[in-house]
């Protein structure tokens, strides 16, 4: 994880759930990468909120082709 | 439902589902990559005791540039972390410049020769994984020299913006240079279509297709019936695609 240039635990943890977020979603843990996701929604960059856009869009795919 | 839409949709969750795990797959190698680039400045900065002699600092940093640092991707690096690297990259090279007598000191304690292979091998590390972001590490720091390099493959959208507009404009031209030559008063456009659709049948000219699609709509928005020619000029479109 990286930490911030004050070292903040703030930090550390948002970086510890992105990775665990990423880390869901490449063992295909779709469902609880949005779970995840829910909770650092607010402080995700523009890169991972395209991830997060499609993640969503895959789960409404999904409810559509049953 | 049409089957065709339910292909369709089936199709984009698949897409979408290898465009997810790529993506996730390459962030977790940056997240290793940063991870471990925060070992390296553990090992270039750190008072800990494991590293007080020289000698031992540089023997991790020996291991780190020669089996952590080697595996990592080039393309895992932004420019923060390219940042990061060359501070570490200058810290290494402030131990091996010193005033004669502060070398003398230094080699009674360490193994100068050495250092000075590993700040070298630091060094072009930092330049080879700056390269792809367009920065080079010069005597005054890191500098941007060039705009950032494009992944293989993979074109800037202005140069395919500048592409798609020429390309364009010489689709006009063939479409006119076309009319002029096709320009006979008992032929209709639908006329003009059909031997669009040889052209495009025989040699697979996407000029004669993007004329015929062209042609098709301008008679759609007049109100003629152009479906059966539309799915004619989509079975060549899937042929070509093929």
């Amino acid at each position: 994880m990286l930490k911030n240039s004050d070292g903040s635990e703030t930090r550390m943890l948002f970086d510890e759930r992105l990775r665990v977020f990423y880390s869901l979603i490449a063992s295909r843990q779709f469902e609880n990468a949005l779970r995840i996701a829910a909770d650092i929604r607010d402080q995700l960059e523009p890169a991972d909120k395209v991830v997060l856009a499609a993640l969503a869009l895959r789960q409404d795919l999904q409810k559509f082709l049953g | 439902m049409p089957v065709s839409r339910m292909i369709q949709a089936i199709e984009l969750e698949r897409q979408l589902t290898d465009f997810l795990v790529h993506y996730a797959e390459k962030r977790l190698r940056r997240f290793e990559a940063i991870f471990e680039l925060q070992r390296l400045e553990e090992i270039t900065f750190g008072n800990n005791r494991q590293y007080w002699r020289l000698d031992d600092r540089f023997r991790a940093l020996k291991h780190w540039f020669n089996h952590v640092g080697a595996k990592l991707d080039e393309s895992c690096f932004n420019r923060e972390m390219i940042f990061t690297l060359s501070r570490c990259v200058e810290k290494i090279g402030s131990y091996c410049r010193a005033n004669d007598h502060a070398q003398q000191t230094k080699q009674s304690w360490f193994d100068f020769g050495e250092a000075q292979k590993i700040a070298l091998q630091a060094n072009n590390y930092l330049q080879s994984r700056s390269r792809t972001l367009g920065y080079e590490y010069t005597p005054i720091g890191l500098k941007l020299v060039r705009p950032p390099e494009n992944p293989a493959g993979a074109e800037p959208v202005d140069r395919l913006d500048i592409d798609a507009k020429q390309k364009f404009r010489q689709s006009l031209a063939y479409q006119e240079q076309m009319m002029d030559y096709l320009d006979d008063p008992r032929r209709h456009l639908f006329g003009i279509v059909s031997y669009l659709f040889g052209e495009i049948e025989k040699n697979a000219d996407r000029r004669a297709e993007h004329m015929a699609a062209s042609i098709l709509y301008f008679l759609k928005i007049h109100g003629y019936k152009v479906e059966p020619y539309v799915e004619k000029l989509r079975r060549f479109r899937n042929k070509n695609a093929v």
